[in-house]
């Protein structure tokens, strides 16, 4: 465990959950769209862009699984990965969203700018109910904190 | 002027049985049940139209259909259709309806070409709308072109074109696709 890294950072926006709660629809934006049945999932290729409240995805692939009323269980951003929240961005090779725990956690690469600052680290739990994001580090990669003047 | 009403008659029989032999070989297997009322000759030459027809596939190959429409045009091998209503049961035994402005049924391929307003939807309130649309029975393929609108209860689907795979349990959106899901 000395090898892992935490940094905590808690972000208060109250504004962040508002917009949210009163938008319960996905919007998904690509280039090509397979749906495959059995189980239900939907796989969006090409310049994949989402947006759900004031949460902004992009990604070379966004995969959407359903559960069993077809109601979105589980959201991955894969490749090239970009999320734009207020007051942040996001960078990361991927990312899984789970809209019922409103978490995501985005691995590989991953960087968060707010204010100016930027963190580097190997993957990045943000938390939309309790308004906060966890970056780790891994003997590969430390947690790096770039703090701007 | 009897002699010449008489050769037309001749004419008509033998384009008649003709369609009938061709139409039984082709489809022998397939147990295809075509009505057709009021058969005259049109205008064009090699052209018959047909009012009201109704095209049955009770299915021992292929799934069950059922094809109608207001107005047929048959050319060859191929069908004009105006107002085509459509039934076809899919493998799980779902119903889906088809309706179309005009269609084309080519009997040998056993494809129909739907073209303008094209609407395809189940009894799920699934429904599909596109500008033109070729349903391939034997292939059990759905391919819709151009203003294609998908909507079913939790979500809206729009895009450029659209294939419905159901021997793979596919369907592919293609171009400018944009969707509304429900998140929960």
């Amino acid at each position: 465990m000395k090898s892992i890294y935490f940094v905590f950072i808690i972000f208060l926006n109250t504004n962040v959950f508002s917009e949210e709660k009163n938008d319960n629809y996905f919007y998904i934006d690509s280039d090509k769209l397979i749906i495959k049945e059995n189980p239900l999932i939907s796989e969006f290729i090409g310049n994949a862009y989402a947006r759900n409240g004031e949460n902004h995805f992009w990604g070379n692939k966004i995969l959407v699984n359903y559960d069993n009323d077809k109601k979105i269980k589980l959201i991955t951003i894969i490749r090239n990965v970009k999320i734009v929240r207020p007051n942040e961005e996001i960078f990361g090779d991927k990312a899984i969203y789970d809209p019922k725990l409103e978490k995501i956690k985005i691995s590989g690469n991953v960087s968060i700018i707010q204010d100016g600052n930027i963190l580097s680290g190997s993957e990045l739990i943000v938390d939309l109910i309790n308004s906060t994001s966890i970056i780790e580090g891994n003997n590969d990669k430390q947690v790096s904190v770039k703090v701007a003047k | 002027m009897r002699k010449y009403l008489n050769k037309i008659i001749i004419i008509i029989l033998l384009i008649i049985l003709s369609l009938i032999v061709l139409n039984y070989f082709n489809n022998d297997s397939k147990m295809l049940e075509t009505k057709v009322n009021n058969l005259k000759e049109t205008s064009t030459p090699g052209t018959i139209e047909i009012s009201n027809p109704v095209f049955k596939n009770k299915g021992l190959n292929t799934n069950p259909y059922e094809i109608i429409a207001k107005k047929g045009i048959q050319i060859k091998n191929n069908i004009e259709l105006y107002e085509v209503l459509g039934t076809f049961t899919n493998d799980n035994g779902e119903i889906i309806y088809v309706k179309a402005d005009k269609g084309l049924y080519n009997q040998i391929n056993q494809t129909i070409e739907l073209i303008d307003n094209v609407t395809i939807y189940d009894d799920m309130e699934n429904k599909t709308s596109a500008k033109f649309a070729i349903i391939d029975i034997d292939n059990k393929k759905m391919n819709f072109i151009d203003e294609v609108i998908s909507v079913s209860d939790t979500s809206i689907i729009k895009s450029n074109s659209s294939v419905v795979d159901e021997k793979n349990n596919t369907i592919v959106y293609s171009g400018n696709v944009r969707v509304k899901v429900k998140d929960r």
